[in-house]
């Protein structure tokens, strides 16, 4: 018999859900009975989403200000104007070192990967304060722990987003905001949950921390002179 | 003292604050220096006083950063060291922050530092090596609310001075961040109620008991150009007095300052 989180009847939004990672957010908050909303790009992987889980999907370009002001907006009012949950994601990757990545490239990232969650967690910070409380996920990477080269860009944006994970948690706190930062390794491991932890009441002290969910590969150097 | 004898360098930012008073250390340590700025009086000031030469560029215009790198680089005949300096502060909480200030801070101090190194990273294999110092902030160490979008492009500018550590490292090219913390003169002092002389009375100190100066960033800066800092690459070095040392430094310069 597993033991529930006590999560069921909460509402929550997963932005770019539609990604691998966001996908798994979505089924497992779903299964634990939360009504959940989520945005994405892909019209087919979000209608294949919403048809498998129940799931209400918000499609939404994620350098799109205006449409993810919309996507919120959608969101609370489905959730009665009460999210208790706020789950985000990157939706870009990209790829090289920083001197190659041309400046089009950097900005998209930025926008989709840090402005967009910097925006979707200022949004839900209001209404999350006005009901008293709520906790956001911010799903960011080991790369944004320490610099991935192969992925130079993709690291700066994912260690703004430990920061702002960090500053939602500092200003949130006096309002019983929760916000933390996930960051799974580059192998596609699955941490929703994690997430669903951190969305239930069990984790009510947790706020600022940021979660490497990375089988030990950020924990130490481990250098083999033999390879 | 001349630990910076043949060294070329461009500084951004270098009007003002801590910028001008590493333009100032630059020079009396014997580098030729280049600097940018937007404000031509200032700028002529500067140039007065330390005979660095001025270039007005706007960090925001990615053409201007180009041809101010190659104007910089043709009155210099190359280049060694760059100082990316100019930044912005907006002083308010995330929620409180509009979308127009956080652009304004990301555009300034991320891409703007992004846009500099790569403009210079090749002169800098040119010369077969150098340095690039990037100044951050205690702030992107370990954040602050109430310079919320600040904290975010700081720490953003450590990961990216990382980044780059790795890649132009095998180049001979090293790079580095300054993490100065509370500096008067300097932005610092346009968080309300700071007086700008950097009266300890106005503000919250670290274990040091007192504000930072610009020389004190631009002794850190200067190490990590000459080659005393010549094996230093991806470090990220607090110039803060000890304020990010503990959960309580401020409390305890407090207590300290009433015994």
């Amino acid at each position: 018999m597993t033991v529930s989180l006590g999560i069921e009847g909460r509402h929550a939004l997963v932005t770019a859900g539609t990604t691998q990672t966001g996908s798994g957010c979505v089924e497992r908050l779903c299964q634990e009975g939360v009504a959940v909303a989520f945005t994405g790009e892909d019209r087919e992987r979000g209608r294949s989403l919403a048809a498998q889980t129940g799931a209400t999907f918000l499609q939404c370009d994620p350098t799109d200000r205006a449409a993810c002001d919309r996507a919120v907006a959608r969101a609370l009012e489905a959730a009665g104007g009460r999210l208790d949950v706020l789950v985000t994601n990157g939706a870009l990757l990209v790829d090289g070192p920083l001197e190659a990545t041309s400046e089009a490239a950097l900005r998209e990232l930025l926008e989709a990967n840090l402005t967009a969650v910097f925006r979707a967690g200022r949004a839900c910070l209001g209404s999350m304060r006005e009901h008293g409380g709520g906790s956001m996920i911010h799903i960011a990477s080991t790369a944004g722990v320490r610099a991935v080269h192969e992925n130079a860009a993709y690291s700066v944006a994912c260690a703004g987003v430990i920061a702002v994970a960090e500053l939602l948690a500092a200003e949130g706190a006096r309002h019983s905001v929760r916000s933390n930062a996930v960051c799974p390794d580059p192998t596609g491991v699955d941490v929703a949950p994690l997430v669903a932890w951190l969305a239930s009441d069990e984790s009510a002290h947790v706020s600022g921390a940021t979660l490497r969910v990375d089988r030990a590969a950020g924990a130490a150097m481990v250098i083999d002179t033999r390879t | 003292m001349a630990r910076l004898d043949a060294i070329r360098a461009l500084v951004t930012g270098g009007t003002s604050g801590i910028g001008a008073s590493i333009v100032e250390r630059f020079v009396l340590e014997g580098a030729a220096v280049v600097f940018t700025g937007r404000d031509e009086t200032r700028g002529r000031e500067v140039t007065a006083r330390t005979g660095a030469q001025f270039l007005r560029a706007d960090v925001h215009d990615g053409a201007a950063v180009r041809d101010s790198v190659d104007t910089a680089v043709q009155r210099l005949g190359g280049l060694d060291a760059l100082v990316a300096n100019a930044g912005v502060l907006y002083a308010a909480e995330l929620s409180q922050t509009s979308d127009a200030a956080w652009d304004m801070v990301l555009e300034t101090n991320l891409v703007g530092y992004i846009r500099y190194a790569i403009a210079c990273l090749p002169h800098l294999r040119a010369a077969g090596g150098g340095s690039i110092t990037t100044i951050s902030s205690d702030a992107g160490v370990w954040g602050e609310t109430a310079i919320a979008a600040y904290s975010v492009s700081k720490r953003a500018v450590n990961m990216l001075t990382q980044a780059f550590a790795v890649e132009a490292g095998p180049h001979g090219i090293r790079v580095n961040a300054v993490c100065p913390g509370d500096t008067a003169p300097g932005m610092a002092t346009f968080v309300e109620g700071r007086d700008e002389t950097g009266d300890p009375g106005t503000w919250v100190l670290p274990p040091l008991a007192r504000v930072g100066t610009g020389a004190d960033v631009a002794g850190a800066v200067t190490f990590f150009a000459s080659a005393d800092g010549a094996f230093c690459n991806g470090s990220i070095l607090l110039v803060d007095g000890g304020m990010r040392a503990s959960l309580r430094a401020s409390a305890a310069a407090r207590e300290a300052a009433a015994r």
